[in-house]
């Protein structure tokens, strides 16, 4: 299978005040597979949100390089851009033009939005009126409009009430198992082994083992519980 | 620069002004009344209070203060456009152009409420409507072109290098007195005239004089050189926008 994306020893630098630089990431190495969701573990400070803006395009490495097979890559985030005293119905055509999403298929896709964001009475008031629950079903039903090649996932995370949240994080989970190239960023092991097809660990910015889900994640296991 | 981010661009514009009418109670008469206000306190100030100036000194004061303002509102507040824009940059990847764009077109919105009402002023004030009117369009768009042009390269740099934010406000309150809003640069002569005339705002404003004021059309030699001069910045601004694009984001 041919790759879309690829990585290659990639360090990533920033500037410490004072002089000197500090390496959020030291020398990444991985591969994904048209289709697969890879998973990436590791503990908390190792760089991962910095690889995930690496391979959204948001930054650039200092070092190493990628190669993109021409794909899109873009993170799943929520509420971007919203302003609060413009309604939902604007806020929605807002961030979802920021996520990437054409203005046209927001559009036809709005009445859709609405119902999944269960705000139909709502979605022509000023979002500043909306409860912070309201807010993130609005948000959450905007970042699905995003139809990145390559989403890049920083923790699976139902919002809202119990309820959305139940619902959210299945729509979560349907994306990653169907036929899109995902990177998982998450602490949950477990979810990881039902998820991923194949993991990177990451240790202290490099990725010290890529492979088989059980067999990296047992090793990671093995070296946290340690 | 794709049609979505063009499109976006327009709409993040449009956004923002909604966001500044609803923003007071009396939402867009504000872009009537700031303008009258403004202009209204140097009326005062020049007409009333000190009788100032010969034969149309009012007019002739409005239409360089309001050519001013565009260009000054615009580049002050592109100066800190992109570090404003980092939350939103940090989340998804946007041409760093967008943020000093949708500034401007924001203010060239105003600017045009006000060039409205500054029309209406001078006809209800007995300056006849001339066929030079035509030359608005060209030498607003011209203008325009110059704003672009200083603000994106110095929205490109403030990031990178902080001090030209406040080098940049006394630059532009230096260039605000030396651009002729107050006296008639045509007056002087020699290294001093020559000096000032590198200012390009200087030429602008004479430009806009010629057309609403005297009804002459404006001098060109001096409008080619506001013209090379704003695609030079204009190329110097996109290139820089461009080349440190993935480097703004890790800036704190």
């Amino acid at each position: 299978m041919k790759p879309v994306l690829e990585l290659e020893h990639v360090g990533v630098a920033y500037r410490r005040r004072g002089g000197g630089r500090y390496w959020a990431l030291r020398d990444v190495s991985l591969t994904l597979h048209h289709g697969e969701t890879l998973g990436i573990v590791g503990r908390n400070g190792v760089g991962k949100t910095s690889l995930l803006k690496v391979i959204a395009g948001i930054i650039e490495p200092d070092r190493g390089r990628i190669h993109n097979a021409g794909v899109s890559a873009s993170l799943l985030s929520l509420q971007v851009g919203f302003l609060p005293l413009l309604t939902g119905r604007e806020n929605a055509i807002l961030s979802g033009m920021l996520l990437g999403a054409p203005r046209n298929r927001l559009e036809s896709n709005m009445e859709d939005m609405i119902a999944f964001a269960e705000l139909e009475d709502f979605i022509d008031e000023p979002v500043a009126s909306y409860s912070a629950g309201m807010r993130a079903r609005l948000g959450f039903s905007v970042a699905m409009q995003a139809d990145p090649d390559v989403l890049l996932i920083d923790e699976v995370l139902g919002v809202g009430d119990t309820a959305f949240r139940r619902k959210s994080s299945d729509e979560i989970h349907r994306r990653i198992r169907s036929n899109r190239s995902v990177i998982l960023v998450s602490h949950n092991i477990g979810m990881m082994r039902d998820l991923c097809d194949r993991v990177v660990w990451i240790e202290k910015g490099v990725s010290t083992m890529q492979g088989e889900v059980d067999e990296v994640l047992d090793a990671y296991e093995a070296s946290t519980a340690a | 620069m794709t049609p979505h981010y063009l499109q976006l661009i327009l709409y993040k514009t449009r956004a923002d002004l909604k966001v500044e009418a609803a923003r007071g109670y009396m939402g867009m008469l504000w872009w009537v009344l700031e303008p009258v206000l403004y202009m209204g306190a140097f009326y005062i100030i020049f007409a009333v209070a000190l009788k100032r100036g010969g034969e149309n000194f009012v007019p002739w004061l409005l239409i360089g203060l309001v050519a001013w303002k565009w260009f000054d509102t615009s580049v002050r507040m592109c100066l800190t456009s992109i570090t404003a824009g980092k939350g939103l940059m940090s989340q998804v990847y946007l041409p760093k152009v967008f943020f000093p764009a949708v500034v401007i077109l924001r203010n060239t919105v105003k600017f045009l409420v006000t060039l409205a009402l500054l029309l209406l002023f001078l006809l209800v004030y007995g300056l006849p409507m001339s066929w030079q009117w035509l030359a608005i369009p060209p030498l607003a768009a011209l203008q325009l072109l110059l704003i672009s042009g200083v603000s994106f390269s110095v929205a490109a740099l403030t990031p990178i290098w902080p001090d030209l934010k406040l080098l940049m406000n006394n630059l532009l309150m230096l260039m605000f007195f030396l651009s002729g809003v107050f006296f008639d640069t045509g007056q002087l002569q020699g290294w001093l005239a020559l000096l000032l005339s590198l200012n390009p705002m200087v030429h602008v404003i004479n430009a806009w004089r010629s057309i609403l004021l005297l009804g002459q059309w404006p001098e060109l030699s001096g409008l080619l050189y506001v013209l090379f001069l704003s695609l030079a910045m204009l190329a110097l601004g996109m290139y820089l926008l461009k080349r440190w694009d993935r480097l703004y984001p890790r800036l704190a």
